[in-house]
């Protein structure tokens, strides 16, 4: 499968896009463990936070839809899906 | 009239033009009529939801700024490479396609290099998302150094997150009948939303509310209220807490109900502080009607509120028990029991103010919220609070300001005044048709629903620093602005992993917003290309290496510049305009534009548009397709159709200005709706305490993490001495109506306006103190601490704590092409010095109250 990044991701996984292939019935949380095997476990904790669900922040789209934040993880992949990996900048917030 | 030379401005037809004002956080509708391409009378707008037509001096001013023959004309490039104070950058005149292809040059560069070596500083509150979004196409995380440490003092945001879910404070004005604001001026045209919450503030009165203000200043505030209770300045906390100790351990007044249900005040809790869990994990409560610890969540806290029917579990809220051979007790026994300390004849050692005084208020605030009461409202039984407290930057912009902040939104949690009718209230935890709510998070405790916010809990990760903003040493901080400056200072100390090497400045003025000057400018000079976007020449563009003119705020377009999370207390949701009235001045464009063009130059439009798709959810046929390059009024354009239909694009908006929603009676008063609980306990400071105590050691920083426990506390400002009243001297800084930031005191209206106003860039300076000195009204006086030293014209008066130098404003700035008010008045933020130790180990925040010396000058 493809999966592209966008935004802060792509300086936290080195490049713009790449080919990752997952097992069967994977979910977009299998998919992350694998590429923090791949990238380093800072970038797997640069999406999720440790407690199952994903930073403020981070979308995930599976073939250009926007995954609700609180459901993404537990969606389900096959190797023809493309995956977009979105971090944002935390907001300005107060001075 | 001359428009500036501009002929183009005079093809506009006459008439009036809706639009939304930026000269606060307000956002407050506007009609500006316009003649031949000039603008020549600005009203309020009758019928925009959020001023209910009223407007400012700062709006009706706008002339003055917009005709302003010294603003920013071209885009300009230094020729003295020395960056220092009072330096002349020695300005020369360059074209739009050389600053624009110099900029995209360097930012391609950096891009490839490391993106985070870029740097935003921006306070365009209505519109900040937008850089947000292209900062993260960029790459760069870094957006946080904002030029409004005098405004919110940083330890408002986060304490707001963690006890109500929004960004904002607020009061139901609609329904209160007792108001305490703590170093606020919430409703007397201080802080935001003015014009809306003063209007509804006066209607509160006129039907007979009573107001009570903490404050060492006699502010606006303050000679209006009811009571004024003169405090020791960064005393607020201790005042709070012997309160707290007053109702719950003096009058047995609170809310035991929603305390139960709704809080986690049951929860069990050991000797070290931590939550007693069951074997899932989860926290215990005590269950009094079975006489067994059960789990947290064994009942819906909403529906055993809502009733008729009540659950059959009955928390308990006090007493020792055993659970597995583990001592422990409901964390409300240590709430009550953590407050003993804080007496009112203590408190009154610390704070100055009679102990009567404090219980008596403490009384009157506990009787006024009628715990136990119900009110309905569009066929709706609610809780009935009417007493609310409010507290901003001068009660908690000090040392310890976190827990001066919990403890004084305790005061409404403890009497259920959270959310419903009367009470206090956040600003908009319940979004336009339950789109966002409060959801429990980690032990039931609330978590903003919304998607993309900056709450403070969950907190983020300690770890190494990669931010400049240096979140990651404080995790539970909203705003770390400050930090920001302290690591440009020495980023390498705090172990960030690049140099910093473009800032871009816009709407921002960090050289007089934040504190130190000095050290301010020390950070500019250790980033080697700065770039700023500005209306005006201010101080921090004197350290910029290329200055863009910018539009004035009744030259740009901004689609839904109105934040709901900065506009509490409004009755109407709304989606607004802010459309230009006249032509831009000389070259000025719109840094949105500017952003824009630098993503096209420096290759990063695909991303930026992708970006902006996915945040901004726009719909099929409004999307922006990354193979073309848009207008920023064409983005404008697809964003309304994309939100409101094909028939409601930039058109419908600027001919009709808003839509508007009228809120209903969940989104205003969620309270008896939630299921998630309100914290009245913070048990996840200690574990947060430990992670930044083991890291900062490892990296050999010293660093304090003793205000990482879980009750609030009182400790004194680093100058603070309880001894010796009346030999010690703290400055203060207030605000006054009719400015906004830095940015209002070099207009000519509003810097006359000030010269005539008794208490506006003046030295206040109590009747005994200046006596003392020999000092009389309209001496030329010098103020010193150990940072700096600043003059100003002394206002001898009773309206001011003995102790207590009062300085307004951000006035005094000192910019060489900003000749009105220049070097008039005292700049309060050169009196601060910028470091740790003067820090809120917890926010970041700058302590903003310091010893000084008085003498004339």
């Amino acid at each position: 499968m493809k999966v592209l990044y966008l935004g802060l991701a792509r300086h936290a996984a080195g490049c713009e896009e790449e080919e990752v292939s997952v097992p069967d019935g994977s979910l977009v949380r299998d998919l992350i463990e694998i590429l923090g095997r791949r990238h380093g476990q800072k970038f797997a904790r640069s999406l999720t936070n440790g407690r199952g669900g994903l930073h403020v922040g981070v979308r995930i789209l599976l073939g250009g839809e926007d995954l609700p934040p609180e459901k993404a993880l537990d969606i389900r992949l096959s190797n023809s899906s493309e995956v977009t990996l979105l971090i944002l900048a935390r907001p300005m917030a107060g001075g | 009239m001359d428009v500036h030379g501009d002929p183009a401005a005079l093809t506009e037809p006459d008439g009036w033009v809706r639009t939304i004002c930026q000269g606060c956080y307000g956002q407050c509708g506007l009609k500006v009529h316009r003649e031949n391409g000039v603008v020549t009378e600005i009203e309020g707008d009758p019928d925009f939801p959020n001023s209910w037509g009223k407007t400012c001096a700062k709006a009706k001013a706008y002339f003055m700024s917009l005709y302003d023959p010294n603003r920013v004309r071209v885009p300009l490039r230094r020729t003295n490479p020395r960056k220092e104070i009072g330096v002349d950058p020695g300005w020369e005149e360059i074209t739009w396609e050389e600053a624009l292809s110099t900029i995209a040059a360097r930012m391609k560069k950096v891009r490839a290099e490391d993106p985070r070596k870029l740097l935003i500083a921006t306070f365009d509150w209505g519109t900040m998302e937008t850089a947000m979004l292209w900062a993260s196409a960029f790459g760069t995380p870094n957006i946080k150094w904002h030029g409004g440490g005098y405004f919110c003092g940083n330890a408002l945001h986060a304490v707001s997150y963690m006890t109500n879910s929004t960004f904002h404070t607020a009061i139901d004005l609609d329904y209160c009948e007792y108001a305490v604001l703590f170093g606020s001026q919430h409703g007397f045209m201080g802080g935001v939303n003015p014009n809306l919450i003063t209007q509804k503030m006066a209607r509160a009165r006129a039907r007979g509310m009573k107001v009570v203000v903490v404050d060492p200043v006699g502010t606006n505030a303050a000679s209006k209220a009811d009571v004024w209770l003169p405090i020791r300045p960064g005393t607020d906390g201790a005042l709070a807490l012997a309160m707290i100790h007053v109702l719950v351990n003096e009058e047995g007044v609170y809310d035991a109900p929603f305390l139960k249900y709704q809080t986690n005040a049951p929860y069990l809790v050991d000797k070290n502080g931590y939550y007693v869990r069951g074997g899932d994990g989860k926290p215990l409560i005590w269950d009094a009607a079975s006489g067994v610890p059960r789990p947290y969540d064994c009942f819906s806290g909403a529906a055993a509120l809502r009733g008729p029917e009540k659950v059959s579990i009955d928390p308990a809220l006090t007493g020792e028990f055993q659970v597995e051979g583990v001592s422990c007790g409901p964390a409300f026994a240590k709430l009550k029991e953590a407050v003993r300390a804080y007496t009112p004849e203590k408190a009154e050692t610390i704070t100055t103010l009679p102990a009567a005084q404090i219980r008596e208020t403490a009384r009157e605030f506990g009787r006024a919220a009628k715990i136990g009461s119900t009110i309905e409202i569009d066929g709706e039984t609610l809780p009935f609070r009417p007493a609310a407290v409010h507290a901003y930057r001068g009660a908690f912009a000090h040392k310890h300001g976190t827990h001066t902040h919990i403890a004084i939104q305790l005061l409404n949690l403890l009497v259920g005044s959270l959310f419903v009718p009367g009470g206090a209230q956040g600003s908009d935890a319940v979004g336009p048709d339950r789109s966002w709510e409060p959801v429990p998070g980690p032990d039931g405790l609330m978590v903003t629903g919304k998607i993309h916010h900056s709450s403070v809990f969950p907190p983020s990760e300690v770890a190494p620093p990669e931010l400049l903003e240096l979140r990651e040493l404080f995790p539970i901080s909203c705003s770390v602005s400050s930090a920001v400056g302290l690591s440009l200072m020495d980023h390498r100390k705090f172990g960030i992993p690049y140099d910093p090497e473009i800032l871009f400045v816009f709407r921002a003025n960090p050289m007089m917003s934040r504190v130190s000057p000095e050290d301010t400018g020390r950070a500019l000079r250790n980033i080697p290309f700065v770039v700023s976007i500005t209306r005006e020449f201010n101080e921090t563009a004197e350290f910029a290496d290329i200055v863009l003119p910018d539009t004035h705020d009744l030259e740009r377009l901004d689609m839904f510049p109105n934040r709901f999370d900065l506009l509490p207390e409004i009755d109407s949701w709304f989606w607004g305009v802010r459309q230009p009235v006249v032509k831009p001045y000389g070259q000025a464009r719109h840094w949105g534009e500017v952003l824009l063009e630098l993503s096209e130059r420096a290759d990063f439009r695909r991303d930026f548009y992708e970006i902006l798709n996915i945040s901004w959810k726009l719909k099929d046929g409004c999307r922006l397709d990354p193979s073309r390059p848009y207008s920023w009024a064409e983005i404008a354009d697809c964003r309304a159709r994309s939100a409101f239909g094909p028939d409601k694009g930039l058109e419908w908006f600027r001919a009709n200005g808003a839509v508007t929603r009228k809120r209903t009676v969940r989104e205003m008063y969620p309270r008896a709706f939630l299921e998630s609980r309100f914290p009245v306990y913070f048990e996840f400071f200690l574990n947060v305490g430990k992670d930044v105590a083991k890291l900062t050691r490892e990296m050999g920083l010293s660093w304090d993490t003793s205000d990482y426990v879980p009750v609030p506390f009182w400790k004194p400002c680093a100058d603070y001495r309880e001894h010796g009243r009346g030999e010690h001297l703290y400055a203060v800084n207030y605000k006054v109506p009719f400015h906004s930031l830095s940015n209002t005191s070099d207009n000519p209206w509003l810097h006359d306006l000030t010269g005539r106003h008794p208490y506006a860039n003046k030295v206040l300076l109590h009747t005994d103190t200046a006596r003392a000195r020999g000092i009389h009204t309209g001496d030329l006086v010098a103020v010193e601490s150990v940072a700096g030293k600043v003059e100003g014209r002394a206002k001898v008066t009773e309206c001011i704590h003995p102790e207590v130098v009062g300085i307004s404003g951000i006035f005094g700035h000192w910019a060489k092409n900003r000749p009105v008010g220049r070097r008039d008045g005292a700049h309060f933020n050169s009196l601060l010095p910028l470091n740790l130790e003067r820090m809120d180990p917890v926010s970041a925040a700058v302590d903003s109250c310091i010893r000084v010396k008085v003498y004339r000058a």
